[in-house]
């Protein structure tokens, strides 16, 4: 039980791990989108074992269908004509930015690591009235749950989020189409 | 092995941003730089669901936090291909650098 | 908790992996393997092709794909909603309705400047 569930985290998080530093560091820029969505999709498939039912499944259709498509389709228009050996920066560049993210790596994990005993579980010990409500989360999901919170808690950022979403389409409409003769 | 607790999803994410910042400091290509700030923000989004998990399974904020996250993440992220595509028929060219803008004229 | 309750899902997708690769190896190792000069180029007969094949897709198209994200999103946030419609009443319905509304805003506007035209 414990094996399994470490297993799969640790085969999920090499996976994650893996593929973005591959969609970082790959020379072709096609290699690096199909690499981008095997790391959306396994961070989907982690939200999962963290009992996520409906976070996980909206990650695997927008990042892992969605974002894929819209990369898909960057790479459709610009592929011809851009040098294929758009790789690094300057190297000068590359070393001050190993050094300043590996600073910040260690940083998190400096504050990370004494915060957070690994041993206590953290779960439900202090809602133990509460015990009903979660073990029916555990048996239907949390999509109920999150509905009832966006449609009675968040009502105000769901109706901006829809303005968001339509600027997003009027100024694609603007960016992208805006010229009639140019192809 | 081990019990699979908060601070390993912690660690995790701690290295899917740093990768993410990475890429944006040290990548040339302007879609490599937008993939990963879509890693950076799922970086986020293991966060906020491994807390909601392990702490609030009650009122679910986290869930509802990631699920924000994701829709702003792909209006960004259509922006972004939008302004990558108008700066490629410009100047025929996708490098963040910008070493190639000079040679045609904006018109 | 195993798997966060997804332990059943887990081990599908696990075999199902193991189905594809176990396919590809099996095929790659009894396949009979016989490369020669004709059988790699493009066309058996006929011209040799030159130069890549790769072409710019018409930016147009671009539209599509953005439609189709933004309404996913919107079925995403629809989800909920819908899974819960009774007990919310009359207040949730009223919001979807705003929601749907604004985002059929954008797709008039689309409309309206002719960018859902296929051709050209």
């Amino acid at each position: 039980m414990e094996f399994l569930n470490s297993a799969v985290f640790l085969i999920f998080a090499a996976m994650i791990i893996f593929s973005s530093v591959f969609a970082v560091f790959a020379h072709k820029i096609e290699y690096s989108v199909l690499s981008a969505v095997v790391c959306f999709l396994s961070v989907g498939a982690l939200f999962l074992t963290l009992s996520a039912d409906f976070i996980g499944a909206s990650q695997i259709m927008i990042y892992g269908v969605g974002v894929s498509i819209l990369l898909a389709f960057a790479i459709m228009f610009t592929g011809k004509d851009s040098p294929k050996s758009l790789y690094l920066t300057n190297p000068l560049r590359v070393f001050l930015g190993f050094v300043l993210v590996l600073t910040f790596l260690s940083v998190l994990i400096f504050f990370i690591s004494p915060v957070l005993d690994p041993k206590s579980d953290g779960a439900f010990s202090s809602y133990g009235s509460f015990a009903a409500q979660i073990e029916s989360i555990r048996q239907i999901g949390t999509a109920k749950f999150i509905g009832r919170r966006i449609f009675c808690d968040y009502v105000l950022p769901f109706e901006l989020l829809s303005l968001l979403l339509l600027a997003g389409i009027v100024g694609v409409g603007y960016l992208a189409g805006g010229s009639k003769k140019d192809v | 092995m081990f019990d699979v607790t908060l601070i390993h999803y912690l660690f995790l994410s701690a290295v899917l941003f740093c990768v993410g910042l990475l890429g944006v400091i040290v990548s040339r290509h302007l879609l490599r730089v937008l993939i990963s700030v879509e890693f950076m923000l799922n970086a986020v989004n293991i966060n906020f669901v491994a807390f909601s998990n392990y702490n609030d399974l009650i009122r679910l904020d986290g869930h509802i936090m990631a699920i924000f996250v994701m829709a702003i993440g792909v209006c960004e992220l259509a922006i972004g291909l939008a302004i990558l595509i108008l700066v490629f028929r410009k100047t025929h060219s996708v490098d963040a650098d910008g070493e190639y803008i000079e040679e045609e004229k904006w018109s | 908790m195993f798997l966060g309750g997804f332990g059943a899902f887990f081990a599908f997708a696990v075999f199902s992996v193991m189905f594809a690769v176990a396919a590809l190896v099996v095929s790659f190792i009894l396949a009979p393997k016989a490369p020669s000069e004709n059988k790699k180029s493009t066309y058996e007969c006929g011209m040799q092709p030159k130069g890549e094949g790769q072409i710019n897709f018409s930016v147009k198209y671009y539209m599509f794909a953005i439609l189709f994200i933004i309404f996913e999103i919107e079925a995403l946030f629809l989800f909920p909603w819908a899974v819960i419609f009774k007990k919310l009443g009359l207040f949730a319905l009223i919001e979807a309705f705003i929601f749907v509304f604004v985002l059929l805003l954008g797709l008039v506007y689309a409309c309206q400047k002719d960018l859902l035209e296929w051709r050209r």
